[in-house]
């Protein structure tokens, strides 16, 4: 009987303990999460940054792709123009 | 001292003879001539050189060696570029004897005699009203330092090009025939030598067969009245080396298209028949490719199992 009320104190004590300290820790917390939210939202500019930086190199190199590929096109044309000449050239 | 000079000359004679003049193939079965096919000979381009330029210097086609070297620019290959040689052949099939000429590869092969080929690159007709044409046919005739009397289809030609052909070239450096021409049965067609040396291995002339100056001059004298010529149409060739069957692929002539299929049809027909009328497994992706991209050079398709020689039992060695 007497080993029932101690543990009974016992676990009154514990859950006034654990009460009080949730409390605080939620401020706490709360505290902690107020003073990330600028570096979250920072975070979030910076992803965004990045986003639009690789959006445009992605163009850029789309760009350069396309001008390597019309300076292959020409330069192909170009040597096909040099041997019909070449051909012709030789024709008696 | 008199023979010691004529032996440099002699010797240099056989050497630049040997750069057209092949060994005929040591077995009987076998039909390629040059260097063995698996050997690969490079040169390095200079800066200043062309793929024109290094055509010329070995006595190669221009749309032999363009085949042989399509990551090359024909223009620029470049200082320190390898360039391949190709210096192996396989024989067209038809009778060796004579000259035989054939016309996708754009290359005459003369069977001197029974041991020696002797292989030049040619120019031939042009793809339209000029032709070449096929068959068999012998030299007609043969002219040392000829003249030209350009016939009314040609001088029209250049007419409405805006080029006033003169009515006559006498002979001399400045003859479009060059210093030797050959007369075929074929009216109107020729071998002969030219100034154009550039347009060898490409389709030029009015149907004659253009060579190297140099080339028709060692070849003239060879050559007599009445020897057989036989101009054949082989795109693809196939041909053993010892154990290995080659396959040796060129564009086909514009006037005779052929779809892949018909020429995937034509390939292994030909190496039916160069394996005694049995189809071997051949290396499939090899073929397909010899065949989207024509190199002209052998590629090799099959190897048969080798002829197994009874074990040899060794002797023992006896004093004698």
């Amino acid at each position: 009987m007497m080993k029932a009320v101690k543990l009974s104190a016992l676990v009154a004590v514990a859950a006034l303990a654990t009460g009080c300290a949730s409390t605080s820790d939620i401020e706490n917390l709360q505290g902690q999460i107020d003073s990330l939210k600028p570096q979250v939202s920072a975070a979030s500019a910076d992803a965004a940054s990045a986003k639009a930086a690789a959006a445009e190199a992605a163009a850029k190199a789309a760009a350069a792709e396309a001008a390597a590929n019309r300076a292959a096109q020409y330069a192909q044309d170009t040597n096909s123009k040099l041997d019909r000449l070449f051909k012709k050239s030789q024709h008696k | 001292m008199k023979r010691i000079f004529f032996s440099m000359i002699l010797a240099f004679v056989v050497s630049s003879v040997s750069a057209v003049s092949l060994q005929a193939p040591d077995r009987s079965g076998d039909s390629i001539i040059g260097s063995p096919p698996h050997e690969v000979k490079y040169v390095t381009a200079k800066y200043e050189d062309t793929l024109i330029d290094i055509a010329v210097e070995h006595r190669l086609g221009q749309d032999q060696i363009v085949l042989a070297n399509p990551a090359v620019d024909r223009w620029l290959p470049g200082a320190g570029t390898p360039v391949r040689i190709p210096t192996s052949y396989i024989l067209p099939s038809a009778p060796r004897q004579g000259i035989v000429v054939n016309l996708p590869e754009m290359r005459v092969y003369y069977y001197a005699n029974s041991n020696q080929v002797i292989t030049y690159a040619v120019g031939i007709g042009r793809e339209n009203n000029w032709k070449t044409p096929l068959g068999r046919t012998q030299i007609a005739g043969k002219m040392e330092n000829p003249s030209w009397t350009p016939p009314p289809s040609i001088i029209a030609e250049h007419l409405a090009e805006g080029d006033v052909l003169d009515p006559y070239y006498p002979p001399g450096p400045n003859n479009p025939l060059g210093l030797f021409a050959m007369r075929l049965g074929i009216q109107g067609y020729l071998m002969h030598s030219t100034q154009k040396t550039n347009g060898i291995g490409m389709r030029v002339s009015h149907g004659c067969m253009r060579f190297y100056p140099s080339d028709i001059e060692q070849f003239f004298p060879m050559v007599k009245v009445g020897t057989p010529v036989n101009i054949v149409n082989q795109s693809i060739k196939v041909g053993w080396y010892h154990d290995t069957l080659y396959m040796e692929v060129y564009p086909e002539l514009e006037e005779t298209p052929a779809t892949y299929e018909q020429r995937i049809n034509t390939a292994l027909s030909l190496i039916e028949q160069a394996n005694g009328g049995k189809m071997p497994v051949i290396k499939g992706a090899i073929l397909k490719m010899a065949l989207e991209k024509p190199s002209g050079i052998p590629v090799a398709v099959y190897e048969r199992p080798a002829v197994s020689t009874p074990a040899q039992v060794p002797t023992p060695s006896v004093p004698r």
